[in-house]
């Protein structure tokens, strides 16, 4: 009986206590609730207002509207600051996540449209032959260690040889293609093909080549050279291929290609709620 | 032998069960929590955060750091809050990472093509 007694007894001044701190927060506290919710209510305008966040981040932009609902509702309802801090945290990181999503499909979108360039002119130049420079090279830039962009000692009398032919013709521009081999996600693949170009660049910068005349793409594991399966077939896959520009015989940039993809992969899939 | 004479009454070895249920139940929730941002920091890091976005990044493994902390010295409001953020910041970091990336593929597109374009016109003259 006692102790039902003492329990009801506290759970009325528990009662009381909530009741009398929930009239009146101090204004300092008012204060940091209303910083915290207004800095995460401004990253979620800022996000709604982007139509690439909206389009391609809509569950990333409810997950942080959800977050700032519950965070509005902490301080409402109980005036806990630090649950409300920490809501409206979460609401503020997620806002400016979405935001960054949208800002990677709005690029994405660039390259679509450059790559669809890009591969129109190339698809031109195929049909000329390329140069001299360009078949040595095309030889000698295989045999990158797996997963690394560093250039293997074997390319370097190629590298050598392509920088004094580009001294001894100063009008002559390259493209260095980054490539992989099928081993790891295509999205790592693509960053690794791009720093196995960059290398490439890197050299010949180093050899006193302008920046002005090299350009640099990035095919991944796409257009291998060799077939995956076997080690040696890989190893040939993971290569850089220079391209003249000087090579290639153009007709007219009439031909240059900027209809848009209008494929949509949509969101990727990301982390579980917290 | 407090503990012995403690848990002679029936109800009182119940109300000791559920709170042990009580708060296995929590663990699991935290413990799940930990391991759900220790793998959102690691994409980011496997994204290239680390040097994309080393702030956000920076902050997201420290954020982990003090969860584990917190969880192992029993705080476990601190610690889930900690993870909580630090699966946000993680999230953050790997977003900027690849849209900073993103951003390079199509600048150095852009290049490329201008490149192309200027060899083209100068292939017309």
């Amino acid at each position: 009986m006692n102790h039902i007694l003492r329990t009801a007894t506290g759970a009325i001044v528990a009662g009381i206590i909530a009741t009398g701190c929930s009239t009146s927060p101090p204004a300092s506290e008012v204060a940091a609730a209303q910083t915290a919710i207004g800095n995460a209510g401004q990253a979620i305008d800022h996000a709604s207002a982007d139509p690439h966040v909206v389009k391609y981040a809509p569950s990333e932009l409810e997950r942080a509207t959800v977050s700032m609902r519950k965070a509005k509702a902490a301080w409402n309802d109980k005036h806990d600051l630090t649950a409300t801090k920490h809501l409206a945290y979460i609401a503020q990181q997620r806002a400016a996540t979405a935001q960054e999503f949208g800002d990677e499909r709005a690029a994405a979108d660039t390259v679509k449209v450059a790559a669809a360039e890009l591969d129109q002119t190339l698809s031109v130049a195929a049909t000329a032959r390329r140069s001299a420079i360009a078949e040595l090279v095309l030889q000698d830039l295989a045999g990158f260690a797996p997963g690394t962009a560093k250039l293997p000692a074997s390319a370097m009398p190629a590298i050598d040889e392509l920088a004094t032919a580009l001294k001894n013709d100063p009008g002559r521009e390259v493209i260095i293609a980054g490539y992989t081999d099928n081993i790891g996600s295509p999205r790592h693949n693509q960053a690794l093909a791009m720093k196995r170009a960059e290398a490439v660049r890197a050299a010949l910068l180093h050899r006193g080549i302008a920046s002005s005349r090299i350009a640099i793409r990035s095919y991944g594991e796409a257009d291998p050279a060799s077939s995956n399966d076997s080690r040696i077939g890989r190893r040939e896959n993971r290569r850089a291929e220079v391209i003249s520009a000087d090579a290639m015989q153009m007709t007219g940039s009439s031909q240059l290609s900027t209809t848009t993809s209008s494929d949509d992969p949509g969101e990727q899939p990301r982390q579980p709620e917290p | 032998m407090i503990h012995a004479r403690f848990f002679h009454h029936p109800s009182r070895v119940l109300a000791g069960c559920l709170l042990l249920a009580l708060s296995a139940c929590a663990n699991k929730e935290l413990n799940h929590q930990l391991a759900t941002s220790r793998e959102a920091v690691d994409q980011a890091q496997m994204a290239g955060a680390e040097e994309a976005a080393p702030s956000d990044y920076g902050v997201a493994t420290d954020k982990l750091a003090r969860a584990n902390a917190a969880a192992i010295g029993h705080h476990k409001h601190d610690a889930m809050r900690l993870a909580q953020q630090a699966q946000v910041d993680a999230n953050l970091a790997r977003a900027k990472s690849e849209s900073a990336q993103a951003r390079i593929a199509a600048a150095e597109l852009e290049k490329t093509n201008q490149v192309l374009r200027d060899a083209i016109r100068a292939n017309q003259n």
